[in-house]
């Protein structure tokens, strides 16, 4: 009997500890600037910034390799930092897709108006989703993709910069 | 301007033996004449148009579109209505779907058919088979728009103007007053314009 309950103990607390994980996390209105001042204030390590949007494939197809470089390089001072360019009106719908991956890390939802972002963000960007941006421990550009990145070639960018 | 963008492309893919990253590959430039004017397109009606075919006396506007972004949809009635009057006043208008249907089934033929009968398009929408034309302008996103002159000259590209969201909160009509600008006879005060997009998903 004991066991059952032991038994049944850990189930209720192994989906409490899913549940929890699959929390949406809530996200934070950001403009460029906001998101420049959170990378020049991780000087410990590379930050990797993702413009996303729950409507745009590439960037759901790419979210895993993203979450498995945060899991990987995290503890050597890595940050990722996730900004959904979905419309306001949609932001439970990105907390959502984030909460069902296991994001459970502040993340953050475009709240500038479209030229000034984009041009604050990078210049060169077109404004085509996703959008990523390595910056270097100095804040320093390493590499951007107007486009969508894998695992393999950021994984190696983070291993050339230890 | 495109031939020197040919060439770095050339250069670029020679030294690395990889095609660059979208970001790099440039768009046509401001005062570039009109790329690929005699390429058939297929219309939602089976015909077979081109850019030359379609250009207006005032000058011709291209608008790189699809079915299923959320960003043509937001702008999808402001588009059709800018659009139809452009023609009315003596534009050509066509849009191109250049999406790899493969890639998204609501980009194929029949949905482009039965968006254009249902968003009210008077303006040929065709298929960019192969996306030779995204390529060729340089174009990375939908909705994306480029409008030319008469001469075939580009005068404006960018967005439709400055609020994909609340068509209330817009604050800057950046295609319809290049539109007025042009028609009228005079300088185009913003020629360049972006806004966030989905990425157009090229042929492979």
């Amino acid at each position: 009997m004991l066991s059952l309950i032991l038994s049944a103990i850990m189930q209720l607390s192994a989906r409490a500890e899913e549940l929890n994980t699959k929390q949406a996390p809530q996200l934070q209105p950001v403009s460029a600037a906001d998101i420049l001042e959170i990378v020049k204030g991780h000087d410990s390590g590379p930050v990797l910034v993702n413009i996303w949007a729950t409507w745009c494939q590439p960037c759901c197809e790419e979210m895993p390799d993203l979450l498995r470089l945060r899991s990987e390089f995290m503890d050597r001072g890595f940050k990722l930092v996730l900004v959904s360019a979905d419309f306001a009106r949609e932001s439970q719908t990105a907390e959502n897709f984030l909460g069902s991956l296991g994001v459970n890390f502040e993340s953050y939802i475009k709240n500038q108006q479209d030229e000034e972002f984009i041009n604050q963000i990078d210049p060169n960007w077109s404004g085509a989703l996703p959008f990523s941006i390595l910056f270097g421990a100095e804040a320093n550009v390493i590499q951007t993709w107007d486009g969508k990145l894998t695992y393999e070639e950021v994984s190696k960018l983070l291993t050339d910069l230890e | 301007m495109q031939v020197r963008n040919l060439v770095l492309l050339a250069v670029i893919i020679g030294i690395t033996g990889i095609l660059p990253p979208s970001g790099l590959a440039g768009s046509l430039e401001i005062g570039a004449a009109m790329p690929m004017v005699d390429t058939e397109m297929k219309n939602i009606d089976g015909s077979t148009v081109s850019l030359a075919s379609v250009s207006g006396a005032k000058g011709t506007l291209v608008i790189f579109t699809c079915n299923h972004c959320p960003y043509v949809k937001a702008w999808e009635e402001r588009t059709v209505a800018t659009a139809n009057e452009a023609m009315k006043a003596g534009y050509g208008v066509i849009a191109i779907n250049p999406n790899d249907p493969s890639e998204y089934k609501d980009d194929g033929f029949e949905a482009n058919q039965n968006r254009a009968k249902n968003a009210g398009m008077m303006y040929p929408y065709v298929v960019d088979e192969g996306s030779k034309l995204a390529l060729a302008f340089g174009a990375k996103r939908t909705p994306e728009f480029f409008l030319f002159d008469a001469e075939g000259i580009l005068i404006y590209h960018g967005a439709l103007d400055d609020n994909a969201q609340d068509a209330d909160g817009v604050s800057k009509t950046y295609l319809q007053d290049a539109l007025t600008a042009n028609t009228n006879g005079q300088a185009i005060t913003t020629t360049k314009s972006k806004s966030v997009g989905c990425s157009i998903k090229f042929y492979k």
